[in-house]
């Protein structure tokens, strides 16, 4: 049996913090991105973009409607008959833009698998046209950052959401985002967005080289709790 | 204290090296940006629609386009469920909204464009917010011409009870004027990427806009206010060529003036122009204030043939089909201007029309008025014609040249005759106790406060009367108020019998009027532009749907005639339960076969006109009950006039009426054949009365015909009640 020495308690705290803190870096990005709600409330628009690992991108325009009456249920249903034709026509917009945004970026991108979702949540409804846009992000080794087309005059007309892969973390945003989590940022209709970014990084990197996803309110803890945990260490050595 | 401070400063170094990282990021993420981002500045003179303009525009369109047919389908679904009594509060409520949301749209424009005007936002956030507002203005549009169609099914009384007229509807498309021309459409077409090209826009001294595609394609659009004087002083030859200025030569042709309007109320004279002699299409719209002599609206369109073939799905499909199948004939098209030389256009005025080509008088060109004939152009290239009190379409001929004139005269008696034409009142009296009932278009007015002079006597039951004593009375002057609508009737009495002889409606919205003029008179100079604004431009109002052939049930074969004050309405969109089957031929006829349900909805439209027909199989009614109510009588073929041969129909509800006795001015011309038809010549006089009789049933329909004036479409006060 090893002997115990007055270091031990000290050494225990330390390991204790380190836990926590590595804790905190894995398990907030997932608790995070459940909290961020995109807008619900009837006549809410939201717009998200949902990353993936390659900078391919799902872009969902969200409308939720007022399902109080009888007839607006009738024509949420009626709308779903519809959706073919107005994903369509949603798809052929989403392709003007992605095709400009492609000559102004020098990537390749393209637009498809536009689909429209309707689904009720209480008395609300939800309408999602959706199409996958690929190389909407610019990979630059392990990171992915997102610029065009919302860097060059774009205003939000809701909600405007990003949101990283699985992995990944949320590194930076320009404007800063008015709702940030680890894995999302998100600005208000209205916003002026110009000269937009959103990098992100993948998870398992980010203490080595520089703190990714290490938001504000997760350092300034971290760093009340080293701070506290070396004086309580200093206070029983001496 | 030693131990303290090396712990402080592994904080501090820890707190420093997170925001490094930070400061780092953003600095690589600042230069990125740099690297990446064109902000999009505004090229010299032109607008640059900046990539992330183009989303949000597409976001925008689709976010309005997706929650407007929503709403349009909830609204449809909520009219469909509620009886016809609620029906009119439906359509008042509805139209409430789209005037909130009209006035919201105008609201929008004027802030963007005072946000222009002292530089708060570039010519590119202008044109951005300016293609958004089409777009919310589109879809508006498009509700309100929904709702127009759904109004025409519904009782005029009950929906004037609820406030609502015609008028109404039409101010709404009015507010949008500024932001649903040429250019903004085209703006939008520019925003949302269906188009490519250079784009031009500017707010000073009114709004301009200029597109031009690269694929040939060039809208423009320019946007003033007028002064507040709405009479008109300028001449229309100078009107005219203060409007060929402003248009200026097209690339290629020639601007040949297609049809010019009179607004005497408004103040304005319109012109149209089409393209000749290029190889494109194009069109123009001029409007030149009455009392300025100014151009206060512009619209051109000029698209190269060459590319018809490319046409997407966008407006240009909804351009239509008749527009390229007019190009040919526009391509070689001759100009013959038709203006009013001398005179004050108005109802049953008379004026001096001057026939010009090329700024020269035409001789021996012959003019016709609503279709008839009115004479032909003397060596002076003038013709004197006494003008109606309806609407007023000239057509001048001449060779291979054409040309139109249009009048539109007072809207709301436009209104007024339709609603006689449906409003009936009768009143029969025995002991000195009065009955009065009171119907439109064949449904009982109940829920009608009835006035003998200034006391109550009375309010209509479900079945549309009331009774009163109103012993010694020789007169009856009888007001009758339901809502926001109100009638003045007069009744006299002769051989025992009350007889109604005149029938005068409120203007609804008269106090409204009033009130508005002196609130809006200080913001916006153009409110004025009311009734004919949009009317004289396109085919408004209501459109009627007859039955010529067959008998309507389910299952069954027909031939509908749709018409509009009595003429064939050729081209219009026919639409069976909610399922497009076509359009109307030359004629004005469709042939359908009719759904297997017991209820079905036909609704036809041109223009901002519609109209629908409702047919119900349901009812069972028993052979042997005697036919009874109002038979209608329509002209189906033929245009009225003294001497003149027509083919009547009779219906009765939903179907034509075989056997029925018809006799004009007294004389038995015949019965009806199967499909409740009749052919007769109309005797040589200046009023013929058509009656129509079945079993208990009855109709009447007179026809006037003073002078050049052709009444050949209604029935006027005379024939109610009689």
């Amino acid at each position: 049996m090893r002997p115990r020495t007055p270091d031990a308690p000290r050494r225990r705290i330390v390991a204790v913090l380190a836990v926590a803190l590595t804790a905190s870096l894995l398990v907030v990005p997932v608790a995070s991105a459940e909290s961020v709600q995109t807008g619900t409330s009837p006549g809410d628009t939201s717009l998200v973009v949902d990353l993936a690992e390659d900078g391919d991108a799902t872009v969902t325009l969200r409308l939720a409607f007022d399902l109080d009456r009888e007839e607006e249920r009738g024509a949420l249903e009626r709308l779903r008959d519809n959706r073919t034709a107005i994903a369509a026509a949603f798809e052929e917009q989403m392709r003007a833009v992605a095709d400009r945004t492609a000559e102004k970026t020098g990537r390749e991108m393209s637009v498809g698998a536009a689909d429209v979702t309707v689904s009720t949540e209480a008395s609300t409804g939800v309408v999602e046209l959706s199409v996958a846009w690929t190389g909407l992000a610019a990979v630059e080794g392990d990171r992915l950052v997102v610029s065009q087309p919302f860097a060059d005059g774009f205003v939000p007309p809701g909600r405007f959401e990003v949101r990283a892969p699985e992995g990944y973390v949320l590194d930076e945003t320009s404007p800063t985002a008015a709702n940030r989590t680890e894995a999302t940022a998100a600005w208000p209709a209205g916003s002026s967005l110009d000269g937009f970014q959103a990098a992100f990084v993948p998870a398992d990197g980010a203490t080595s080289t520089s703190l990714p996803g290490f938001g504000a309110p997760v350092a300034l803890v971290a760093v009340a709790l080293v701070g506290a945990a070396a004086a309580l260490a200093a206070r029983r050595r001496s | 204290m030693t131990k303290r401070t090396t712990a402080s400063l592994l904080a501090v170094a820890l707190l420093l090296a997170a925001t490094a990282t930070s400061a780092g990021a953003a600095a690589a993420l600042g230069g990125a940006s740099n690297a990446q981002t064109d902000t999009g500045t505004d090229r010299a003179g032109g607008v640059n629609v900046t990539v992330g303009q183009q989303l949000s525009t597409v976001m925008v369109a689709t976010d309005g386009d997706v929650r407007h047919e929503v709403e349009e389908t909830s609204f449809e679904l909520r009219f469909e469920g509620v009886g016809d009594d609620e029906r009119a509060a439906a359509v008042a409520e509805r139209a409430e909204e789209l005037a909130r949301r009209a006035i919201a749209i105008r609201d929008d424009y004027e802030n963007a464009t005072r946000a222009h005007e002292t530089g708060e936002i570039s010519d590119s956030e202008y044109a951005a917010r300016i293609a958004a507002l089409n777009a919310r203005a589109d879809d508006l549009a498009e509700s309100v011409r929904r709702l127009r169609g759904r109004a025409a099914g519904v009782s005029a009384i009950e929906l004037r009870a609820e406030g609502l007229t015609a008028a109404d509807l039409r101010a709404i498309d009015e507010r949008l004027d500024a932001v649903s021309g040429t250019g903004a459409a085209a703006l939008l077409q520019r925003f949302t990427g269906r188009t490519r090209g250079e784009v031009r826009i500017e707010s000073r001294d009114g709004l301009s806009i200029e597109v031009q595609g690269d694929d040939g394609e060039v809208s423009r659009e320019i946007e003033r206010q007028r002064d507040r004087d709405t009479n008109i002083t300028v001449a229309q030859a100078d009107a005219l060529e203060t409007a060929r200025e402003a248009l200026g030569s097209p690339p290629g042709g020639n601007w040949t003036l297609e049809r010019a309007t009179v607004h005497e109320d408004d103040g304005y004279y319109r012109f149209r122009f089409a393209l000749t002699g290029a190889n494109a299409t194009g069109k123009a719209e001029v409007r030149v204030d009455g009392s300025s002599g100014e151009v206060f609206r512009l619209e051109t369109e000029i698209e190269a043939h060459e590319h018809d073939d490319e046409r997407g799905e966008g407006e240009d499909r909804e351009r239509g089909d008749e527009g390229d199948r007019d190009d040919a004939r526009e391509h070689d098209r001759k100009e013959l201007a038709l203006l009013v030389a001398h005179g004050t256009p108005g109802p049953n005025e008379t004026v001096t029309l001057l026939a010009l080509a090329r700024g020269e008088p035409v001789a021996d060109a012959a003019v016709t008025l609503n279709g008839e004939p009115v004479g032909t152009t003397g060596e002076d290239g003038t013709l004197t014609v006494r003008l109606p009190d309806g609407k007023a379409q000239l057509r001048v001929e001449s060779g291979d040249a054409e040309g139109e004139l249009e009048f539109e005269f007072d809207e709301t008696e436009r209104e007024h005759r339709e609603l006689r034409r449906h409003f009936r009142a009768r009143a029969t009296v025995e002991d000195g106790t009065v009955e009065l009932a009171l119907a439109y278009d064949g449904a009982p007015v109940d829920g009608a406060t009835v006035s003998v002079g200034d006391r109550e006597v009375g309010t209509t039951g479900e079945d549309g009367t009331v009774t009163f004593d109103a012993a010694g009375y020789e007169e009856l002057d009888v007001t009758v108020r339901k809502g926001a609508f109100g009638a003045d009737l007069a009744f006299e009495r002769r051989d025992g019998s009350l007889h109604l002889v005149e029938v005068e409606f409120d203007d609804v919205h008269e106090d409204d009027r009033e009130a508005d003029e002196g609130h809006e008179d200080e913001r916006e100079t153009d409110e004025g532009d009311d009734d004919e604004h949009e009317t004289e431009s396109r085919l408004d109002g209501d459109l009627e749907i007859h039955v010529v052939e067959g008998t309507p049930a389910p299952d069954s074969k027909v031939v509908l005639a749709v018409t509009s004050d009595g003429e064939p309405v050729a081209n219009a969109v026919v639409v069976v339960n909610d399922e497009r089957v076509g359009r109307t031929d030359e004629r004005g006829r469709i042939a359908l076969g009719l759904p297997s349900a017991d209820r079905v909805e036909v609704v036809a439209e041109l223009e901002d006109a519609s109209g629908v027909r409702r047919f119900e199989f349901d009812r069972e009614t028993s052979a042997d009950e005697p036919l009874d109510g109002d038979l209608e009588i329509n002209v189906v073929e033929g245009t009225p006039a003294p001497g003149a041969k027509i083919l009547l129909a009779v219906t009765h509800g939903d179907g034509p009426v075989a056997g029925a006795v018809v006799v004009a001015n007294d004389d038995v011309v015949g019965r009806t054949d199967e499909h409740g038809r009749i052919a007769l010549w109309l005797p040589s006089a200046d009023r013929v009365d058509v009656v129509a009789e079945f079993e208990d049933a009855r109709g009447e329909r007179r026809f006037e015909f003073d002078g050049v004036t052709t009444d050949s479409g209604e029935s006027d006060d005379g024939d109610d009640g009689r």
